[in-house]
């Protein structure tokens, strides 16, 4: 692989020079990721600017005319004489957003174009017009809407990727991971929609780039600020609040962006909870974002982000016998440095700070109990971009993460009796990544992205590794490993292949083979993301969990690309995936993953999708057929194959946007999805004068199908004004449909009294929830 | 010690208030008849015999009515019991042949309240020694000692063993007020207790208020990971009788005047890991839990056999 990067490099050696720059937003400076920059010669050789805004396009000496384009703003041309090596910086105005005037047809074809399969990129403003519970925008609920990508269950902002776990997803805010997404047990994501750029869903044909995950990449980027003035902007919901402030520092140099978003279910709920069981309780979140950048010449740029997010659930028992606090969130911090430098060579150089903290804090009388658990990173990282000539985008860099994982750990005291999980300690763990890709073309036809990823995980001391008799419980053993010894370690070689070849102008075949490896683990015995689940390191007793992704696509595009259709296989092969055992309860004191069974595990299945992304009615249609199914010797399904909780055999999205008026805006979502397989109780038995109930086979039941119908209305102020302002009504749930949130089982009567009735019941959460918000900006 | 079990009951509470604009609404499961399996629940005491129930599951919803229920108790299987050195086969006997002054005896193991449930509702059927009438049975549970169970019916054969650990007294057992003097005539109950090394033991606990039977709590087993070898104290819930409506705010409490009498039992692995796992699936459902297999320890059946190391310890709250 390396001989063929090495050798398509030297076929260049003529005259050419490197036309580079930044485009970004005329308006606010903001730099504009995935732009096109193209030439049309005899065939049109083109980039795209990376996530820094940066382009770079070595092409033979001559004049060109050279288009810049990115979506919902207007082309720019400009004719270059290229001769010698050139910089130039571009600024694109905002055109009416999806108006067909203003895109011209040549680079709409990206999605033919480029050797990306199942990626797809959002721009914050689609995500704004489409509708949402209690109308918080929420950039994790809108990827449910694509193909591939399966809702962990209602309203919830955990989602499956292609069959793959919540844990298999790889989300990143401005390159720090984030552990946990969700606020309120995942029904809103931790990402504020006001202080966001741009998202990047990778479900397939992960470039060499990322590591550490099976199923998917989510890319989030923050916003910069704006560079050139002042703005506010805001909104006022049934749930939360927001407020956004951005602005030049110096001007057309530094800019920084502060973001906060609060609840007030608190403040509302509480009274009403007054004399009732759940009088006490309380509960909001917020979360701030904040970022700043300083351009100190057009070589060197730097930015310092940062993100901090809490949930609080606290109770107070009404007579104050019993008092517990429940405080939880993320705290990311990234330091980037892009240098140049030449004009066909970008670096990041990044430092990325990120942690996830659960706690639990309560007085019971003399009793005081602290419980806690989390995961912290250090990561460094440096990323290269390459662009030897028009044909080639290298990419290459390396990264290195120190991981802390913090298992449940307790400690409290009674009167003066002081216990705590002494015993355990922290799990530590080196992880180093090294990668390099190249993305050329073969031919005019034939364009290859080929890659390769080195892996290195290890888990070192300080540890004690507690060793339990056959009983599974009484220690027999410990063994302790000194600062930095290591326990365990693993290293990989992933190979990333896509490639893609032109049928016609509106068609192209696609296909890809990703290999990925993932150290770290998180086993969620709940369908979404939850505070208390806790990641874990590989170590003697996990095995890294291992994936092979094979896909082929057929993309197509009708009418001067104003429709984009595709079909993609794919079939996903997995190793070393973990349950929890069948009596699992979890405990303090025990370690996790003497909990886990391992198995394996595959998905397979096709995505049809269909998208209109231009004129006044837009939107798309996915479609995806697919199984995903798990086999675990040390379960009590054996050899069988059984379906996971993330299989979803039918998934239907249908997006419709519609541009009503100037001042009117409206959009409707509708989704299907085939029921959630879980496991039921099939019998019953009597112990202790008690019912208890027999499970049937796991995941043996599949609960009703799953579909819903959203609409919503936006009102925007008369244009010409000097601020914005906006009004969105939305329904969520239309026609109210009591979709299968979980079902359980109950009794009445007892077994003392010689005669029960058993009733299995399905709760569903959202009924028919209208809601309104009122945003503005100035 | 279970106190893990605060952040769930924590998670309970928030999905509850979630819950407050849900919807319930029942639902009739398409599902094939499950196979019915045998349940065995057994205990032995130091000085008690082997007491024996086996019933079936019960494969189906609605409404059950045990009596008329033909195969819910299991008759005539051949139940034998080893202590290694010395075997006896168990008979069976049912409620309604039995004389009247057993009954209590009966409704101790079974957990029913003669005085609230007004007598037996079912006709109870129990397997235990052929010697029980004497009152002085030879084969009886002692400390130290594996028990080994077998049952044979129709082609169906059942295994497990047990064995009992000796009983770890509590230090002491006394009562605080409840913390809001409001309440002044509910009480806790205290247990100090100094726990032996090594690491590795488990107990369960059982609490009687005055005449009624011993119940267990919702929450009823500890290991001593986190309290090994330490001389503690802390409080237990009172047993809580199943039949009886659950109120919140008096659970788990006594009242003055009450005389406790509490039974803790020290118990192996497997005892401690069935309770664990029964319990905790019962207190728990919904969408942040998913289905916890009670671990059997019956090879062929359901349920459990379990040997306790028994120590009682009376206490009257004044």
């Amino acid at each position: 692989m390396f001989w063929m990067l090495t050798c398509s490099i030297l076929v260049f050696a003529q005259s050419k020079y490197t036309l580079s720059g930044y485009i970004k937003d005329g308006s606010s400076g903001e730099d504009l990721i995935g732009a096109n920059v193209y030439v049309k010669t005899d065939q049109v050789i083109g980039t795209a600017t990376n996530v820094y805004g940066f382009f770079s396009m070595t092409l033979p000496a001559g004049i060109y005319d050279v288009t810049f384009s990115y979506i919902g703003y207007e082309d720019q041309v400009k004719t270059i004489d290229l001769n010698s090596d050139q910089r130039i910086n571009v600024s694109l105005k905002q055109g009416e957003i999806l108006e067909e005037v203003v895109i011209k047809e040549e680079r709409n074809d990206a999605n033919i174009q480029s050797t990306d399969m199942g990626t797809v990129e959002l721009n914050i403003e689609q995500i704004k017009t489409i509708p949402v519970l209690f109308g918080e925008v929420d950039i994790l609920k809108t990827i449910q809407l694509l193909p591939g990508v399966g809702g962990a269950g209602e309203g919830n902002t955990g989602f499956y990727v292609r069959g793959g776990g919540p844990d298999q997803n790889l989300i990143l805010l401005d390159e720090a991971v984030v552990y946990n997404t969700g606020h309120l047990f995942g029904f809103f994501s931790v990402f504020n929609s006001d202080a966001i750029k741009n998202v990047t869903l990778i479900k397939g044909g992960m470039p060499a780039q990322y590591g550490g995950r099976l199923s998917s990449v989510v890319d989030v980027q923050m916003k910069e600020g704006n560079n050139q003035q002042y703005h506010a902007e805001g909104g006022i919901g049934l749930i939360a609040s927001r407020l956004t402030i951005q602005g030049p520092i110096v001007k057309d140099k530094s800019s920084f962006i502060v973001s906060g978003r609060r609840t007030y279910i608190d403040a509302i709920v509480t009274p009403f909870l007054k004399g009732t069981e759940f009088e006490g309780n309380g509960y909001y979140f917020y979360d701030l974002n904040t970022k700043v950048n300083y351009k100190f010449d057009d070589k060197n740029r730097i930015f310092l982000s940062g993100y901090f997010g809490q949930d609080v659930f606290n109770y107070v028992a009404p007579d104050n016998t019993l008092n517990i606090s429940v405080p939880w969130g993320n705290a990311t911090a990234t330091a980037r440095w892009n240098h140049l430098f030449s004009d066909q060579l970008f670096m990041n150089v990044s430092a990325i700070y990120n942690s996830f903290d659960f706690s639990v804090k309560s007085e019971f009388q003399d009793f005081n109990f602290n419980l806690f658990s989390g995961v912290k990173d250090w990561n460094g990282k440096v990323d290269f971009d390459y662009y030897p000539g028009a044909n080639h985008a290298i990419k290459f860099g390396a990264n290195y993460i120190f991981h802390t994982f913090t298992p449940y750990s307790a400690e409290g005291n009674f009167d003066d009796v002081e216990f705590g999980t002494d015993t355990l300690s922290n799990k530590l763990a080196h992880e180093a990544g090294i990668y390099i890709q190249d993305e050329f073309d073969v031919s005019k036809r034939l364009k290859i992205n080929v890659g390769v990823r080195g892996s290195y995980f290890a888990q070192v001391g300080p540890y004690n590794d507690i060793i339990y008799g056959d009983d599974n419980s009484t220690i027999v053993d410990t063994v302790s490993y000194e600062n930095g010894e290591k326990i365990a370690d693993y290293t990989a070689l992933e190979p990333r292949f896509n490639a893609r070849f032109i049928v016609d102008p509106q068609s192209s075949i696609k296909a890809g083979i990703t290999f990925t490896n993932q150290f770290i683990h998180l086993v969620s015995s709940s369908t979404s993301t939850l505070p208390t689940d806790l990641w874990i390191p590989s170590s003697a007793k996990v095995k890294p969990q291992i994936g092979v992704q094979y896909s082929i696509g057929y993309f197509r595009n009708f009418f001067d690309n104003k429709y984009e259709t595709s079909v993609e296989i794919y079939y996903k092969d997995l190793k070393n995936q973990i349950e929890y055992a069948d009596g699992y309860v979890p405990e303090l004191g025990s370690d996790i993953e003497d909990n886990f069974v391992f198995g394996r595990g595959r998905s397979y299945g096709a995505e049809f999708f269909i998208k209109k992304a231009k004129g006044k009615f837009n939107g798309w249609i996915g479609y995806t057929l697919s199984k995903t199914e798990r086999q675990f010797d040390n379960l009590s399904t054996g050899t069988a194959w059984f379906p996971t909780k993330y299989d979803r055999i039918h998934d239907l999205e249908v997006v419709a946007v519609y541009q009503l008026s100037e001042r009117w805006d409206l959009s409707s979502t509708f989704v299907y999805a085939t029921g959630q397989a879980t496991t039921i109780v099939e019998s019953f038995y009597v112990i202790g004068g008690q019912l208890q109930t027999d499970y049937g086979p796991r995941n043996g039941y599949r609960m009703p199908a799953y579909h819903r119908c959203d609409v919503s209305a936006t009102l925007k102020n008369k244009p010409g004004k000097k601020y914005e302002s906006s009004w969105n009504f939305s329904i969520y749930n239309v026609y109210s449909r009591k979709n299968p949130y979980f079902i359980y089982t109950t009794w009445e009567g007892d077994f003392a009294y010689g005669a029960v009735d058993v009733q299995a019941k399905q709760v569903s959460i959202f009924p028919i929830i209208p809601s309104v918000t009122w945003n503005f900006k100035f | 010690m279970k106190q893990s079990n605060i952040y769930f009951s924590l998670i309970t509470a928030a999905t509850i208030s979630l819950m407050l604009g849900s919807c319930t609404t029942d639902i009739t499961l398409d599902i094939p008849a499950p196979e019915q399996k045998i349940v065995v629940e057994g205990t032995i005491e130091p000085g008690l015999p082997p007491i024996i129930s086996l019933t079936s599951t019960v494969p189906f919803y609605g409404e059950v009515n045990f009596n008329e229920l033909d195969n819910f108790y299991v008759h005539d299987a051949q139940v034998t019991v080893s202590d290694g050195v010395n075997t006896v086969e168990l008979v069976e006997y049912c409620l309604n042949d039995l004389p009247e002054e057993l009954l209590p005896l009966v409704a101790e193991f079974l957990g029913v309240d003669l005085d609230t449930a007004g007598g037996f509702a079912v006709n109870v059927c129990l397997y235990t020694v052929p010697d029980i009438f004497t009152g002085f049975p030879e084969f009886v549970g002692e400390v130290g000692k594996t028990y080994t169970l077998n049952i044979n019916y129709e082609d169906q054969v059942l295994t497990s063993s047990t064995t009992m650990f000796p009983p770890v007294p509590p230090d002491s057992i006394y009562w605080e007020p409840h913390g809001n003097p409001e309440n002044d005539t509910l009480v806790r109950l205290y247990i100090a207790l100094s726990e032996p090394d090594p690491q590795g033991n488990f107990y369960r606990y059982f609490t009687r208020q005055n005449s009624e039977p011993f119940y267990s709590g919702y929450s009823s087993v500890f290991d001593d990971n986190l309290i090994n070898g330490q001389s503690f104290k802390f409080t237990v819930d009172r047993g809580f009788n199943p039949s009886e409506e659950f109120n919140q705010d008096t659970y788990g409490y006594f009242w003055k005047g009450d005389t406790i009498i509490l039974k803790w039992c020290s118990i192996d692995f497997p005892t401690y890991d069935f309770w664990r796992t029964l319990e905790f699936d019962s207190g728990t459902d919904g969408p942040f839990s998913s289905a916890t297999i009670a671990q059997t320890n019956i090879i062929g059946g359901l349920g459990i056999w379990c040997a306790y190391g028994a120590a009682y310890d009376t206490l009257i709250v004044e």
